[in-house]
Formats: C-alpha cells, structure tokens, sequence
C-alpha cells in the first residue's frame, strides 16, 4: 500500500473503531442524562411531598386540639392530595394524617403509661377532647418511577403551647 | 488534506478533551440533579428531630401543668421512630433507627419553669427551650364590671337609670362582710374614650352609686395596669368554655316565674349559653360558678338575676341589666323582695365581626357586688382546667 497518497480515505478498522466509540459514548450519555432526569423528578416530587407534609403539620398544630378534632370531623384519620404527585395506588390519597389514642402514642414512642389527658388512666384506646397533647403521623406517599415512596413525620399539637 | 508533522496526534488530544468534558458535564448534571433530593432528606431529618423535641416538651409541659408534684428528677422520654425515610423501589420499608427525644422542667424565679428538650437521630439533632409558667383559669378580673371593646373599636356604649342600682369595686364576702382583698375600680375600660362616654352617662346624683378605687365614680382606664388585654382574656374565657359542664344551644330566655339554675354554691358550674340569655317577666336566673353568655345579656321587665361568680358576655358584648321593683311591693315587709345581684365579676368582651363597642345599661334595682368569695366559686368550677403560658421559645442545633 501506497500510504503517501494525500487522497486516501480512512480505513475500515478505523471507521469500525470510531462508531463503536461514539456507540459506547452516546450510550453512556443517553443513560446518565435519563437517570439524571429521572433523579431530577425524583427530587422534586419529594420537594413537593415535604412542603405538603409540613405544611399539614404546621395547619394542624396551628389548632387547639378541639380545633384539630373538628378539622377531623370526629375521625382519627384524615387524607390529603398533594398536586404533581401520583397517589402510590389507585383510589389512595397521597397524604394521610393519624391521630393517635394514649394507647396507640404508648406504643409508638415507647412510653407504656403515657397519659395525654391526664385523668390519671393510662394508654387509653379512645381519642377524644379531654386531650391535652395529640401524638399525630403524618405521611405522604407517591408512586414514582422506581416504585413506591413515602415520607413520615411524628409530631404533637398541644394545649396552650400557642 | 495531510496534517502536518507538528499536528499528528492533535485529533486525540481533541477528542480526549471533548471526553472529558462531556464526561464532567454529565457528573456535575447528575450531581445537582440529585441534590435536591438529598437537600430534602436532611430537612426531613431536621424536621423530625425539631418535631420530635416540641412533642417531648408538649408532655412536659402538659405533666408540669397537670401536676402538683413534679420534682426536679423527672424527665421525660421517647423514642420516635423513622418509619420511613425517603425509600424508593418497595413498600416504605421499615428502618430500625429511631430518633431519642428527651425533656427536663426545673424551675426559675417568679413562678417560671424552663423546660430544656432535645432530639437526635442518626442525621439531625435539635434543641428547644421554653419557659412556661402557670396561669389561673378563671382570670383576675380588673373590676367589678370589666368592659372590652372589639378590636380597634373605641369606646363604650352606656346608659344608667335610676339611683337605686349598685356597682362596687370593694370586696366583700358572700355574707355582705368586707372582705379582705385591695379594692378594684367598680368599672374598668380599656380606652379614655371608653371613660369619658361612662362619665357622660353619669349623672352626678349617681355618682355615688358607683364606688370602688378612687373617688366616685370610681371608673378607671386599666390598659396600663391589667395585663389581661382583650385577646388574652378571649384565650382564657376560650378555655373555660370549651371545658364547660353545660352548654345550652341558641337563645334562652327565662320569664313567667321559671327559674334557670346555673350552678349552686355547693357545686359551682361553667355554663355557656351559645346564643342570647334574657330574663324577664319574674323569671329568675340562679347560679354560681361560670356563666359565659355569646349572645346578649338582658335582664328586664321584672325579671332576676342572682349569680354568684363571673358572668362574661362575648358576642356583641351587650349587656342589658334592668330589674324593677314591683307595683305590688309596697304592701309587704323591704325583706320580701330583692332585686338582681351579682356578686364577684361581669366582663363585656365583644368577639363578634362587625361590633363596634361594648353597651352597658344598668337600670334600677341592680347591684354588682365584687367579691372574692364569689369568683372562688367561679376557681372551683374551673378547678378541672389546668392551663400554663408559655413565656419564651428558643431553637437550636444542638
């Protein structure tokens, strides 16, 4: 072969090399760019399911605890949605809160004679308007790509703590 | 075209170099693509951990003002769990961290407590401290009437008929006995024009028919003095009546010789009528305790009144308290008829929208007696409530 002619072309083998390069390049940048969009939702669905955790929090301990029971309609638990996220399953709401008896707090936070409304009987199974702290969880859960996710809080609305 | 001797190789170096950039590009973009979500995952432990120490401290709090001995050993501890954190691909599996809260309450001077709670888990650690003290269910009252207006409303609506009605800010027993507290304004406001509308509605034979501190009339301006401004004493008569023993929906009204009884001296009660309470036409309003009216309060045309306690009346604040004394009396012994008392306190305290002020008309035969002795009764029916204030709160990282 004659390699000093100025016109030759590239060879087969380098062709061969340099598109099977671009073909593991352009392979690897598809896949970090869709997992980097797909990290990219992922955070801000779980940014939106903060705030809308919190924001329930915050509205509920903005209340006496007469006032939060009234907001439960006489209910221990009550459901939420969260705009931009996909409930986790068909006919499930994205956010729940519970309202916790003495009974279901004493288990929870591990204290066996937890007495929230202080008659003096302990871990009581009913909830009612003599509490004077309310152990609530509050949860948000969205189905994403990836599968099911969730985020808990535990927090408390209390009696003159305004 | 041929490169030159001097740019062989030059291709490589390119191509290394676009390499490397777009591989630096592609790190930094999933970098700061997945930095919001770790952004979220800290907050979230922040947020527990805060949630986690104000609920140790809410029971601390709460046990502080429900009990009588609680020493300085006592603290208070809970394990919250993290249940869940950020899990992906499964159902929320359970994690087996859990967050330490912990509370102390030790007292300070003046009747305050510190209450000292902190939280840490495996990502955040959080610290609160309070200051709290406990505060009396049934408030000091400021005077024999106390008359609050709505909220930037001034002034006070009054009207005063006859010179056979009684206000006094002097303290004195159930048995008509000076009692042994410093003497009250018979009528407090919160506002001088609130003052110069009840001196205008005075006439000067009538001055004598409202004692108290001072001279007669004996009406002072208390925003200065009382520290119970007006939403603060809505806090309080908020708590009394969502603890009530009785609650009687709509309008009441009481005449043609019913008698209404709203607690006795034997077992004082809180009451609150969630509408108008009239009396008239020889009906009689017997009670002692709490009476906390949200409607208006009228008392007219021969009808009684005989309470002994604190009668507070939201709503508008209107209070109407006209008691006449019979045609028919003259021809029996002075002892046989009375007219309508209250003894201990009456508080005005408008909640209503739209209210502009208080109105309070007095008409012959009425007295209000401030009395200590009475609003113990009123203590006793609210002995089941306990409620502390809350001085100061701090956060911290721990």
């Amino acid at each position: 072969m004659n390699r000093s002619t100025p016109a030759r072309g590239f060879t087969m083998v380098e062709l061969t090399v340099t598109l099977g390069l671009l073909a593991v390049i352009s392979v690897g940048t598809i896949g970090a760019v869709r997992a980097g969009l797909a990290a990219s939702a992922d955070g801000r669905d779980a940014q939106l399911a903060f705030h809308a955790l919190r924001a329930e929090v915050e509205a509920n301990k903005a209340l006496s605890v007469r006032g939060v029971l009234a907001r439960f309609g006489g209910r221990t638990e009550r459901s939420f949605e969260v705009a931009g996220l996909q409930p986790p399953a068909a006919g499930q709401s994205t956010g729940t809160v519970r309202l916790l008896s003495e009974q279901q707090a004493a288990l929870l936070l591990g204290i066996p004679g937890l007495d929230l409304n202080f008659n003096g009987i302990p871990a009581e199974s009913t909830l009612d308007a003599s509490y004077k702290v309310l152990v609530m969880v509050v949860r948000v859960a969205w189905r994403s790509p990836t599968g099911t996710e969730a985020i808990e809080l535990v927090a408390s609305v209390a009696e003159d703590m305004g | 075209m041929r490169p030159k001797g001097d740019e062989r190789g030059v291709a490589l170096v390119v191509t290394v170099v676009v390499l490397l950039m777009v591989t630096a590009s592609l790190a930094s973009y999933l970098t700061v693509a997945t930095a919001s979500r770790r952004a979220v995952g800290a907050e979230l432990a922040r947020e527990r951990a805060l949630y986690a120490a104000e609920l140790v401290a809410a029971i601390a709090v709460q046990r502080f003002a429900h009990s009588d001995t609680i020493s300085l050993t006592d603290e208070i501890a809970v394990e919250v769990p993290l249940a869940s954190a950020l899990v992906g691909g499964g159902s929320g599996t359970t994690t087996a961290s859990r967050l330490r809260a912990s509370a102390r309450i030790r007292p300070l001077s003046a009747g305050s407590h510190l209450v000292e709670a902190e939280a840490s888990g495996p990502d955040a650690s959080r610290r609160i401290v309070l200051t709290v003290r406990r505060i009396p269910a049934v408030p000091p009252p400021s005077a024999a009437v106390a008359l609050y207006a709505a909220p930037g409303a001034e002034g006070v609506g009054a009207r005063f008929g006859g010179r056979e009605f009684w206000i006094s800010g002097f303290d004195e027993t159930l048995a008509g006995l000076p009692g042994g507290a410093a003497a009250l304004p018979a009528i407090a406001v919160r506002d001088e024009a609130a003052v110069d509308d009840l001196f205008d509605a005075l006439s000067s034979s009538q001055y004598p028919r409202v004692v108290g501190d001072g001279s007669p009339p004996s009406i002072a301006n208390a925003a200065g003095s009382s520290p119970y401004t007006a939403l603060r004493m809505q806090d309080a008569v908020r708590a009394l009546a969502e603890r009530a023993h009785q609650v009687l929906e709509g309008n009441v009204t009481i005449r043609d010789w019913e008698v209404g009884s709203f607690g006795s001296a034997a077992t004082p009660r809180i009451v609150v009528v969630q509408g108008d309470l009239t009396v008239r036409s020889q009906g009689q309003l017997l009670g002692a305790g709490v009476l906390i009216v949200d409607g208006d309060l009228e008392v007219h045309d021969d009808g009684y009144l005989h309470y002994d306690g604190l009668i507070v009346v939201r709503g508008r604040g209107q209070i109407e308290l006209e008691t006449r004394r019979p045609s028919w009396y003259r021809w029996f012994p002075a002892w046989w008829w009375e007219g309508s008392h209250l003894r201990g306190a009456l508080v005005a305290l408008p909640t209503a929208e739209g209210t502009s002020r208080s109105r309070l008309r007095i008409e012959d035969y009425v007295e209000i007696q401030r009395s200590e002795e009475a609003l113990e009764l009123a203590r006793r029916a609210a002995s089941h409530i306990r409620r502390v204030e809350l001085q100061s709160w701090r956060e911290g990282v721990r």
